[in-house]
């Protein structure tokens, strides 16, 4: 336990150094969660569309390939979309981690130096640096996993009507005008047999309580993989950054 | 060069054989550049990282401060609670032992003054069972009362505990004082050379 002491006082004594990461794991995982939450959404409608369409009357079929077939066009793309951001956004947060865990290394070489002198090895090093900035996470995370879930449904309002409105705008792009795509929807539910309306067509049912769950299994996804990327990279960062300072004691550091 | 193939070991073994005896070893420097320059060269000459554990060598220095603030007098002694138990008395040569001292130990490494700074760096080299231990010039421009005070306490720390301490200083009189331990040139070093004057300046000087 003196490793987990020893971390915990490393911190306490480098505030700044605590803020940054917990700063980070608030900017990563609602990043995380942001996008890969659009995706879920993106996902559920377009399997949405496909079952609803054979839930439609026959004789509307055919003003319904005209609208859901662009519909799905817009989901498909939408979805790209988000994961082409979501592993832009991953790459960008492992990059703004690493580059100040570099600018921070630097101001901390005399603690390496003292671990040196004390016998320890690159390894221990890395690993006691590593733990610092683990437990960091592991705080922050679960301080934004009880946060999420507290405000579960008003961040699932908010996403859904993000998601809706980017939806909305996507559609306009493809050429389809509001006042045909409104006509095209009356038509089809004309004969209201169906147990969804226009407005759920597009967006499902407002409050499924499965997307609630979503957010537990999706923080977990990227809080995991988060931790485990800081895991590595100040473990493998501390490492060479004690072996390459291995042979240089100069007095400023 | 990351992975420098290790050649400290013949050197470390002609460094144990001059410094043989349990004893205090003076090593004189001419000044306080050239003993910082010897005790980094010794560090970079024998400190190897493979022997961790059983390294025989252990390094205590004034002027690098080998101390972490954040981290209380017991925490930079004792890296491991296993320690604790297994050395308590050991190290117990005087009635004042700084190891069953309280007070001392639970003092935060940032308040620790200058000669607890030098009990800490001795106890964790010593509870890591380092035989041979290199101290940069610390004791220059103590009183000579502390000067006097500090020598006995390593004469009687290399006889009681059987390690050997060697004492980089640039006082002459310790030197001339212990004529059997001394040695005025320092073993080993060879100094780094001296990068090229700037010509310019020089012929600048010259006009002068």
């Amino acid at each position: 336990m003196r490793f987990l002491e020893r971390a915990v006082a490393s911190l306490l004594y480098h505030r700044k150094f605590a803020l940054g990461i917990v700063l980070w794991s608030f900017l990563f995982l609602s990043g995380t969660l942001y996008l890969s939450t659009m995706i879920v959404l993106e996902r559920q409608s377009l399997n949405q569309l496909d079952s609803r369409f054979y839930q439609l009357p026959t004789q509307t079929h055919q003003h319904a390939v005209q609208l859901l077939g662009p519909m799905q066009k817009v989901h498909r793309q939408l979805i790209q979309h988000y994961e082409f951001g979501l592993l832009l956004f991953i790459g960008i947060c492992a990059l703004v981690f690493l580059l100040f865990i570099a600018i921070y290394l630097r101001s901390r070489r005399k603690e390496f130096r003292i671990y040196r002198f004390a016998g320890k090895s690159n390894a221990f090093i890395g690993r006691q640096f590593m733990g610092e900035t683990l437990l960091t996470f592991v705080l922050a995370f679960i301080f934004f996993f009880l946060l999420t879930l507290l405000f579960s449904k008003s961040l699932l309002s908010m996403f859904q009507n993000l998601n809706q409105q980017a939806f909305m705008q996507a559609l306009n792009q493809i050429n389809i005008s509001r006042t045909n795509f409104n006509r095209l929807l009356r038509e089809i539910f004309q004969a209201r047999l169906t147990p969804f309306n226009g407005n759920t067509l597009l967006f499902g049912p407002g409050q499924d309580p499965d997307q609630f769950f979503q957010f537990p299994s999706l923080l977990a996804t990227y809080g995991g993989l988060g931790g485990l990327f800081i895991a590595a990279a100040s473990w493998c960062s501390a490492w060479l950054a004690s072996r390459i300072w291995q042979h240089s004691i100069q007095k400023r550091g | 060069m990351l992975f420098k193939p290790k050649q400290a070991s013949s050197f470390m073994l002609e460094f144990q054989h001059l410094f043989d005896q349990a004893t205090l070893y003076f090593i004189y420097t001419p000044d306080q550049e050239t003993a910082t320059a010897t005790f980094q060269y010794y560090f970079d000459r024998l400190h190897d990282e493979q022997n961790k554990t059983t390294h025989p060598l252990g390094f205590i220095s004034q002027e690098l401060d080998l101390v972490l603030p954040y981290l209380s007098a017991r925490d930079n002694i004792f890296w491991e609670d296993s320690f604790k138990n297994e050395h308590q008395q050991k190290f117990r040569i005087r009635p004042y032992d700084p190891l069953t001292d309280e007070r001392f130990l639970s003092t935060m490494g940032r308040d620790l003054t200058r000669q607890q700074r030098f009990y800490v760096q001795l106890y964790r080299n010593l509870i890591a069972r380092r035989k041979l231990l290199i101290m940069d010039n610390l004791l220059d421009g103590e009183s000579v009362a502390h000067i006097r005070e500090s020598l006995t306490l390593f004469r009687e720390m290399t006889q009681q505990l059987g390690v050997t301490m060697v004492l980089l200083t640039t006082n002459r009189e310790l030197i001339d004082g212990n004529p059997a331990t001394s040695f005025r040139t320092i073993p080993f070093y060879q100094p780094k050379p001296k990068p090229l004057t700037n010509p310019i300046g020089t012929l600048k000087k010259a006009s002068e």
